[in-house]
């Protein structure tokens, strides 16, 4: 069954009322038990039906925070939380004023601005930093290489493609704060995103978690 | 994994405290699920938060004999670079094949992310990731980035000798090849390893400054030799001199020449001064010179030029000359000499000296001058006469010299304290350029 933004479903695992309100999300995160809950027909692939909670990263960003995207206000409707062994990531998604979605990346005092792109598996064997890869016809440095830990997760979400905590996670970078993500799953799947470094003040950022203690 | 669940979504929480699994002291998590890896500071274990089991995994042991207590504690909150920042890991670092130590502070802050405050013989840097510069995994020996020139200064690897605190990568990786490239006051250090290829760009920060960020009580560790990205001078380095110091010359140049073209060079006087015989010694009776009149000029005073002028060979002839200004009973005293000798010896001919000789008098008032000439001659010379010319308004080129030398002197010294400087400096590298 299609489900429109703004209707109501239950939760398909333990049946608590859900809205989503976004059209173009793909899934929404029962709060009460973690299951997600995919709209009708457009679940194809995404195999881990269950993400873990979200953990404290002391992020500013919330469900709710507002901003802007080159003029385009957005409000912040959901978010993938992806630990690695060594980082960690936050995409938080989000609902433009046209209706369209987005993500939004957090991670360790950056922001980013990024979308789901197509890309095939090859391109990111035999991973090295430093290594050059073409990526949606662009050049990018591979920075880092990592391997996953678990993925939570919260709220209304976009695109995207988990299979298990195991995978290989891959950051590129220009040296013109372009920013491209790859998830490298065991089945070989890839889950690429591509998009651009920005800040905190660009994204004019409201709705914040309160940090006095920290201004 | 260890469980960091979000409680409060409106604001920000403070530190959550987990207690250590070797000895049951707390840990401190100010930056709570970020933090990837922990040393306790207690019982100097190290930990992993996102291991396969649950709770902190054990990985190490550091030898309690390297703990360096860290001067900025765990957990301090300091305004660096006017950004709120709180020390959340402290290590301490060798470098593999060398015994030099160094320590690194983690900073961390909701708002900006990470930074590091690395400590090396008193010396410190402030540093933050980039990601607008990249060389890849090329070995270069300089390069430029936002106006600067970068030169390798240092290549190594290291070892972490004791950590405790948070960190959000795996600090027991000595696989880590570092390259340092200075342009003082700025540091970019390449960190290449096997899954990881990161740009850091530092900046020299002034002790005084990291102890009153964060409001520190102890000495800071006294300071030895010089910092690779210590800078010279923030305010009269050589580089900064240079450019005003040429400005400077030109421009004094340009009123030396327009003066010279002024200047109208009007002779007053020439005359020629026959000398009695009657002179018992060297000094002769004394003579009335020239009468003369300085008109007010454009600077208000003027400049006269005496040139002396006597037939002298193998011997000489001095003159003493006294100005007497009629108005003002003023006197203007100055000597002035000739000597010229001449010969033949061992198959050669030589001479040295001259007969003539020009002296300036510069910034006379203006006025009727009378002139007193008081002559001298060695003993039983044959110089019977002499010449004496007065030419007003003559351009002077010592005071240009004088000026121009001065001018030199400041930056010439900064060139050279610069130089020492750079020189020690680089005695800490591999890749000096000074041999």
């Amino acid at each position: 069954m299609h489900v429109s933004s703004g209707t109501f479903l239950s939760c398909s695992v333990c049946s608590a009322t859900l809205q989503f309100k976004a059209v173009n999300s793909f899934c929404l995160v029962c709060p009460n038990c973690q299951a997600l809950n995919y709209r009708g027909a457009q679940q194809p692939n995404l195999l881990h039906l269950q993400l873990k909670p979200v953990q404290e990263d002391m992020s500013l960003i919330r469900i709710g925070t507002t901003g802007v995207v080159s003029d385009m206000p957005f409000e912040v409707i959901g978010r993938l939380q992806y630990f690695l062994r060594e980082s960690y990531r936050s995409h938080w998604f989000l609902l433009y004023s046209n209706g369209s979605t987005g993500w939004l990346g957090d991670w360790e005092g950056s922001y980013s601005v990024f979308s789901r792109v197509e890309e095939v598996r090859n391109k990111f064997e035999h991973p090295v930093p430093g290594k050059k890869v073409q990526i949606q016809k662009a050049e990018y440095i591979t920075e880092r290489i990592e391997n996953g830990r678990y993925v939570a997760g919260e709220g209304e979400l976009g695109d995207f493609y988990l299979e298990s905590d195991k995978f290989l996670s891959l950051y590129f970078y220009t040296t013109n704060a372009a920013l491209a993500l790859a998830n490298i799953f065991i089945s070989k799947k890839v889950d690429a995103f591509t998009g651009y470094y920005t800040s905190s003040k660009a994204l004019n950022l409201q709705n914040l978690r309160q940090h006095h203690d920290w201004v | 994994m260890i469980g960091f669940e979000v409680k409060d979504k409106e604001k920000l929480p403070e530190p959550a405290v987990v207690k250590c699994p070797n000895c049951r002291n707390n840990i401190t998590f100010i930056t709570h699920a970020q933090a990837s890896f922990v040393g306790c500071g207690s019982c100097h274990k190290f930990f992993e938060t996102r291991g396969s089991g649950k709770g902190l995994s054990a990985l190490k042991f550091f030898d309690v004999r390297k703990q360096v207590k860290p001067i900025i504690p765990i957990g301090a909150k300091g305004l660096l670079k006017e950004k709120l920042y709180a020390v959340v890991g402290f290590a301490k670092y060798k470098e593999v094949k060398a015994a030099y130590f160094w320590q690194e502070y983690v900073l961390w802050s909701p708002i900006h992310g990470y930074a590091l405050l690395a400590e090396y013989d008193g010396h410190w840097n402030y540093f933050q990731f980039i990601s607008d510069y990249s060389h890849g995994k090329a070995h270069h020996g300089s390069f430029d980035y936002n106006g600067h020139h970068y030169n390798l200064y240092n290549r190594y690897r290291s070892e972490v000798q004791y950590a405790e605190g948070e960190f959000f990568w795996d600090i027991r990786d000595d696989q880590v090849q570092y390259a340092e490239y200075i342009a003082p006051p700025y540091t970019i250090t390449r960190i290449l390893g096997n899954k990881e290829l990161s740009w850091l760009l530092g900046e020299y920060i002034q002790p005084e400054d990291v102890k009153a960020a964060f409001n520190l009580g102890e000495d800071m560790p006294p300071q030895s030799g010089i910092g690779a990205s210590e800078p010279f001078s923030t305010s009269v380095s050589f580089e900064t001199l240079k450019p005003i110091a040429i400005a400077a010359a030109c421009i004094l140049l340009l009123l030396q020449v327009l003066f010279a073209m002024s200047s109208k060079e009007v002779q007053l006087n020439s005359n020629s001064y026959t000398l009695s015989d009657t002179g018992l010694g060297t000094a002769l009776p004394s003579m009335a010179g020239p009468t003369f009149t300085l008109q007010e000029t454009m600077l208000g005073k003027s400049s006269l030029e005496f040139k002396l002028q006597a037939p002298v060979v193998n011997n000489w002839f001095a003159l003493g000359v006294t100005l007497v200004n009629t108005q003002s009973r003023r006197e203007y005293d100055f000597e002035m000499g000739v000597e010229y000798y001449a010969g033949y010896t061992d198959g050669e001919n030589w001479s040295e000296g001259s007969t003539r000789q020009d002296k300036i008098i510069s910034a006379l008032p203006a006025g009727t001058y009378h002139v007193i000439l008081q002559p001298y001659r060695e003993n039983f010379s044959s110089v019977n006469s002499f010449t004496l010319a007065v030419v007003q308004d003559v351009p002077i080129w010592s005071n240009f010299w004088v000026a121009l030398g001065l001018l030199i002197t400041f930056p010439a010294v900064q060139w050279f304290r610069s130089y020492t400087f750079e020189k020690r400096r680089w005695m800490n590298s591999d890749f000096t350029p000074y041999t």
